[in-house]
């Protein structure tokens, strides 16, 4: 098996692990988490903060892991991951704004459950993301022991 | 079966996926529940690599 071959079947795995394991602890069964397809296209909501079109397009390297969470039928959660030395970084994420209710605060723990599967699966050490807000961030901080660093948080994966 | 040292070698090599484990996983109950409980603002701000930041910062300077 190539490298490349790897890491897509790490994203794979981890998307389906995720999918698996967040259905259930949200009570959510037609929860589907896929990478990026032509469907999202059409499914994506208005005034998007970030140009998920592009972003889809643009090569972001061979450790990329890209999450689309839907209910049923409808797009909730966008998301990129990439992976840099022992680091996997939340690049880019955005839920819908008139979002499911159930996953109303909970889309960043959504996709750091993929994402830790993927880092897992890659012998990776630790996960990376920036809080938009000063409250988010301490949140991250005091609640699930994240570290600062600058303004980012970087969550290490335990032994 | 005669084993070359090279089909060891190919073997020993082949990258490998590690067991896999959730980021809810890693939480105390304590954890989890704060997290599950918590409505608040998630929105996260395009992240860059701690590299990237870095030799930006020293390249401001």
């Amino acid at each position: 098996m190539s490298v490349e071959d790897l890491h897509r079947i790490a994203a794979g795995q981890a998307r389906s692990n995720a999918e698996r394991y967040l259905g259930e602890f949200y009570g959510i069964p037609d929860l589907r988490i896929t990478a990026f397809k032509p469907e999202i296209g059409q499914a994506i909501w208005t005034a998007a903060k970030f140009s998920w079109p592009d972003i889809a397009q643009r090569d972001f390297g061979p450790v990329t892991l890209d999450i689309a969470v839907w209910i049923g039928a409808r797009l909730e959660i966008l998301a990129l991951c990439t992976g840099h030395g022992p680091q996997v970084i939340v690049r880019f994420l955005e839920g819908r704004a008139d979002g499911d209710a159930r996953l109303k605060g909970q889309r960043l723990w959504a996709v750091l459950e993929c994402a830790a599967n993927f880092a897992t699966g890659l012998g990776k050490r630790e996960l990376w993301w920036h809080p938009e807000s000063e409250e988010f961030l301490n949140f991250c901080l005091k609640t699930i022991g994240a570290k600062q660093r600058g303004r980012q948080c970087m969550f290490r994966i335990p032994t | 079966m005669h084993v070359q040292d090279s089909d060891v070698k190919t073997a020993v090599q082949a990258p490998r996926l590690a067991p896999m484990r959730g980021f809810l996983t890693m939480l105390t109950e304590e954890q989890l529940a704060a997290l599950r409980a918590y409505r608040g603002s998630d929105a996260v701000v395009a992240a860059v690599p701690a590299a990237t930041e870095a030799a930006k910062a020293s390249s401001a300077k």
